[in-house]
């Protein structure tokens, strides 16, 4: 039996580097400056919505679900819920624009979306 | 896999697949209890067993595992858990056993469980984005696609290394 059975074919190293780029168009098509929103949608709606700045303090807010969610100045984190599995308070802070934390089973999901431009954009002159 | 041929020998073979196929999964949430990856990212272990059923026994055994394991995952976790894996389950199924038809050989267990895993991840966010009503996608595919693509690897390289002496085995 060939011993090097182990090891990765041609064609499996062509997947992993086409998957890899594609992660990586996604990763740069983030949108990062400019200010941070913090969004808390609950079942397809948006709950609240926050601009948020290096002066905006910590507080927390408690939705009609039962869900406690935390804002302060760098990002959005769930703190409490009534959920099973608890995977929405292990994700933790969510901090840079376009990142998502969500509690499924309450249909709870906070994003924090960019509305500035691109960096390449305050390039162009 | 010579014997698995008759009936009787595959519906045993896949009952203890899905048994092993759950007790990976459970020992691996152990683990995870321990060593905490961040942003819900497993390693999907029980991914071996399902890649190994896709070869072995051929797809609607397999098929069987994965509603196995989502079940499972419904009864003990909730059913909004239960049916994101059973999405990603049913994807990462479809793939696999679509790869190894079509790559005859080319691909090895490596690329074979990396496709599982990424389109299992896929599968699981598209089903995270049906519940939760919300675009979630271009945050959060980066991610979702590095940790495929990882631990497809490692899951891979698992099955190529034990692959031989399960062969040995001749049962």
């Amino acid at each position: 039996m060939n011993k090097k059975t182990f090891l990765p074919k041609k064609a499996d190293l062509i997947i992993i580097v086409i998957l890899l780029i594609v992660a990586s168009v996604f990763f740069f098509m983030r949108n990062e400056s400019g200010e941070k929103t913090v969004e808390i949608i609950v079942d397809g709606n948006t709950e609240h919505s926050e601009i948020i700045t290096q002066s905006t303090k910590s507080h927390t807010l408690t939705l009609t679900n039962g869900v406690m969610i935390t804002i302060d100045s760098d990002g959005a984190s769930f703190t409490q819920s009534d959920c099973k599995n608890k995977d929405c308070i292990k994700v933790g802070k969510i901090k840079n624009a376009g990142e998502c934390a969500a509690c499924l089973p309450n249909k709870t999901v906070i994003v924090i979306k960019s509305n500035g431009k691109r960096l390449t954009d305050a390039m162009t002159y | 896999m010579k014997n698995s041929k008759t009936k009787i020998s595959r519906v045993a073979l896949t009952g203890i697949f899905a048994a092993l196929a759950l007790a990976l999964s459970f020992a691996e949430k152990t683990f995870l209890a321990v060593i905490v990856l961040p942003m819900g990212i497993k390693p999907g272990f029980s991914n071996i067993i399902v890649m190994f059923s896709c070869s072995a026994l051929g797809f609607l055994p397999t098929l069987g595992i994965a509603l196995i394991k989502s079940g499972f995952t419904a009864l003990v976790s909730g059913s909004v858990a239960g049916f994101i894996s059973l999405c990603g389950g049913l994807i990462s199924v479809l793939t696999m056993y679509t790869a190894l038809k079509l790559s005859k050989k080319r691909l090895s267990y490596i690329g074979i469980s990396v496709l599982g895993s990424v389109m299992h991840n896929l599968g699981q966010l598209i089903a995270a984005e049906i519940i939760s009503g919300t675009r979630l996608f271009t945050g959060y595919a980066p991610v979702l696609l590095v940790s495929g693509v990882i631990f497809g690897i490692v899951t891979g390289t698992i099955m190529n290394v034990i692959l031989p002496y399960i062969n040995k085995l001749n049962c």
